[in-house]
């Protein structure tokens, strides 16, 4: 037998003998004791969680973008507590860093570079002042000013010759000197804005924003799904066809819009209830923050439509099986057949469902906060941090990127995880 | 299918009448007027103004007043961003260049991801196929405002040679102008369109009737474009829908982005000054025009198979 296994031609309608046996001499040796003890030894019995786990650990791509979450949930919830920096707290001095930095020494002996070019300026102009021997006029000046310049330009030449490198992490000068004299200061990893506030810590916070946002928003989505979804799908009958009107109503509504229009509405009401008083409701609003609350209410009333479908199909199966029309004859009231009998039926759906729902509410917010409608000042998100970086592109082009790294691998995080969630919970959908 | 229309017609109505009362109730909730601006005017004042444009009447009045003047076709006038001028004038002006902009878009996204979709099929299992459905994956993962501002970052970066597209929109240049505000916001349906179209080609190509094809020996190419496409493209159709919503809503970061004249900049603008009149005419408009296209959708769906059953009990 040759090693390459030939394949039929696309389409052929031959069937794919040689690949369809695949058997090589190997597979005729005889078992061996191990083997066939392996064989008889009975599989211990799998619960529908430890095998959809299973499944799910033999998904390489969905681990990883597991471990990526988790990264990202370390990233944004533990790490502000590690840097001793704050996302709205402006530090004097340190206002535009680059997170890069020359050492002290360096930087003394680039000073004296940019010196001489100074001297060497004052020089060229008062030469070129007595060759023509009256005053230079201003675009005499500038076209001096630009060759001097452009001849200091071979700066990265003297910078290789006296060994000068850009050093990782942002310090402004102050703090270096503070090192110098031996203090700890904890770098600007990413730099700091034009404010002086550090990136990092920024970036952290937006990530938490996003995070948050995308997880409350699917849990509201999974509640008003559930609930609405199962009373219409087990009611049946007028009561489903009226709310299921109402669901295709919802469906229709262009949702971006009325997103956009019900968290700009909704954030000044929610400012009024938080001073409205000091009860317990107020003062989780004054956790959360008025403008992170209407973001995913406004998500979470226009996206459960879809969470509503999908149990009501699934109610609709389940219903009509035996063990229902059991729990009937046994006298439980409906509440409790969809509570403890149909919903735990379809939990694989409702976890994918509510799973995939994040990157979508995560993906809004940062839409709305990049327009300005979404979470406003000094709370940030990563949205309008790659708002605010738009305006210096050209010189602080990273500000720019990193958000909308960051962003892009954590919807790409989501997506991908949901996605091995979805085939391992319900192979039926793999495609 | 007369009877389907009509019901579909109607419940188009029906959403469009919610939108409008929805909106119109929303903003009336938001505290913060259009005549508060840097010098605040006095109590009598803004008395007068609400006297002068009807807001000094109950909610519930002002709506139907609306309503009623909306069916008349006028919209009322803008109060704050371009004063006492028709908010329908407005719309006129910039929704062609917002149009333009979402058409193009659409229609390059459709032909190159059906293309690149149905390359995948065809390719299954190989090289090409992975890559498509990598580059897909990341697309999908991207918000329009990331795709938007890296572009930008790119073309308008400090490296010249780069700067080949304009990055502040200019209607006149033609063609160029068009390039990047459309790439960007064709590039999250292109690639949502080419996984679909590798999905629902997958799909087809396993039927019988493409074994029958092939049994006559037909060819490969009649057989993909002829046989296979053909049913491959119902499920691309059903996206048109929410694609065409996608890129009238997905403009409003691209046209920040890049300066755009268009009506979701212009949207978004009047949010944040609470000019009503306008946040209300332009609502209403996009959501007609995002109906009126998911109808059309439907229909289209409807017409090119009609083995989909829309009557009671069909889903």
């Amino acid at each position: 037998m040759s090693d390459k296994i030939k394949r039929a031609k696309f389409g052929s309608i031959q069937p794919d003998i040689e690949n369809l046996l695949g058997l090589t001499p190997e597979d005729f040796a005889p078992a061996t004791a191990e083997q066939k003890t392996d064989c008889f030894s009975e599989r211990k019995s799998m619960s529908y969680w430890q095998d959809a786990w299973r499944r799910l650990k033999q998904n390489k791509v969905a681990m990883m973008a597991l471990g990526v979450i988790f990264l990202y949930i370390l990233f944004a919830f533990i790490g502000p507590k590690l840097v001793p920096y704050s996302y709205d707290g402006f530090i004097k001095g340190s206002e535009n860093l680059y997170p890069w930095h020359y050492s002290l020494e360096d930087l003394a002996i680039l000073d004296s570079v940019s010196g001489s070019g100074k001297e060497r300026l004052t020089e060229a102009l008062e030469k070129a002042e007595n060759d023509k021997g009256s005053e230079l006029n201003s675009i005499e000046i500038a076209t001096i000013k630009a060759t001097i310049k452009s001849s200091n330009l071979d700066t990265n030449e003297f910078k290789k010759e006296n060994d000068i490198h850009l050093k990782l992490f942002g310090y402004s000068n102050a703090e270096l000197q503070r090192i110098a004299e031996g203090e700890k200061v904890f770098p600007h990893v990413f730099g700091t804005d034009k404010y002086g506030r550090d990136i990092m810590v920024r970036l952290m916070i937006g990530t938490r924003v996003s995070m948050v946002i995308g997880i409350c928003a699917a849990l509201l989505v999974l509640i008003i799904g559930a609930v609405y979804g199962s009373i219409s799908g087990f009611a049946g009958g007028m009561v489903d066809t009226v709310m299921m009107r109402f669901v295709e109503l919802i469906y229709s509504l262009p949702e971006i819009l009325v997103v956009l229009l019900l968290s700009t509405a909704l954030k000044p009401a929610l400012e009024a209830f938080q001073n409205s008083g000091d009860g317990a409701l107020q003062k989780l609003v004054g956790l959360m923050g008025p403008n992170l609350i209407s973001l995913f209410v406004a998500f979470g009333l226009l996206y459960w439509v879809t969470m509503a479908r999908i149990i009501r199909g699934q109610i609709l199966q389940l219903k009509e099986q035996e063990f229902v029309t059991a729990a009937k004859a046994l006298g439980a009231s409906s509440g409790r057949i969809i509570k403890s009998h149909l919903l735990p039926n379809c939990v694989g759906q409702i976890v994918v469902t509510t799973c995939l729902q994040i990157p979508e509410a995560i993906f809004l917010e940062s839409f709305l906060s990049f327009l300005g409608v979404g979470v406003s000042a000094p709370m940030t998100s990563l949205g309008s941090m790659a708002a605010d970086a738009l305006n210096g592109v050209q010189t602080y082009g990273y500000r720019l990127v990193i958000p909308a790294v960051i962003i892009s691998v954590m919807i790409l995080s989501f997506n991908l995880f949901g996605d091995g969630l979805r085939d391992a919970l319900d192979p039926r959908l793999k495609k | 299918m007369a009877k389907y229309t009509l019901k579909r017609f109607g419940m188009a109505l029906l959403t469009l009448l919610v939108v409008a009362s929805l909106t119109f109730l929303l903003m009336n909730s938001v505290p913060g007027s259009p005549w508060l601006s840097e010098k605040s005017p006095s109590q009598a004042t803004i008395n007068a103004l609400n006297e002068k444009y009807g807001m000094d009447k109950p909610v519930i009045v002002q709506l139907g007043k609306y309503l009623e003047n909306l069916a008349q076709g006028d919209m009322g006038v803008s109060l704050k961003m371009q004063k006492n001028r028709p908010v329908i004038d407005i719309i006129k002006e910039m929704f062609p260049v917002s149009a333009s902009i979402g058409f193009f878009a659409v229609l390059w996204a459709t032909l190159v991801g059906v293309t690149l979709g149905c390359l995948a099929a065809y390719h299954r299992g190989k090289w090409l196929d992975s890559l498509l459905r990598v580059v897909c994956t990341i697309g999908i993962s991207m918000p329009t405002f990331v795709i938007a501002t890296l572009l930008l970052a790119t073309f308008a970066g400090s490296n010249q040679a780069l700067r080949i597209f304009p990055t502040i929109f200019n209607a006149n240049l033609g063609f160029n102008a068009y390039v990047l505000p459309c790439l960007a916001l064709g590039l999250y349906p292109m690639c949502y369109t080419a996984r679909q179209a590798r999905s629902s080609m997958l799909d087809a190509l396993g039927q019988d009737y493409i074994k029958t094809a092939r049994a006559k020996g037909l060819r490969n190419p009649t057989i993909i474009f002829k046989h296979a496409l053909r049913n491959a493209l119902i499920p691309v159709i059903t996206y048109l829908g929410p694609e065409i919503a996608f890129a009238f809503c997905g403009g409003f970061v691209v046209e920040t982005v890049f300066s755009v004249p268009g009506l979701g900049r212009y949207f978004i603008q009047s949010i944040l000054n609470r000019d009503y009149p306008v946040i209300m005419g332009t609502t209403i408009f996009l959501a007609a025009f995002i109906i009126l296209m998911n109808f059309f959708v439907d229909l289209l769906y409807k017409t090119v198979d009609p083995r989909i059953d829309f009557t009671e009990g069909g889903n």
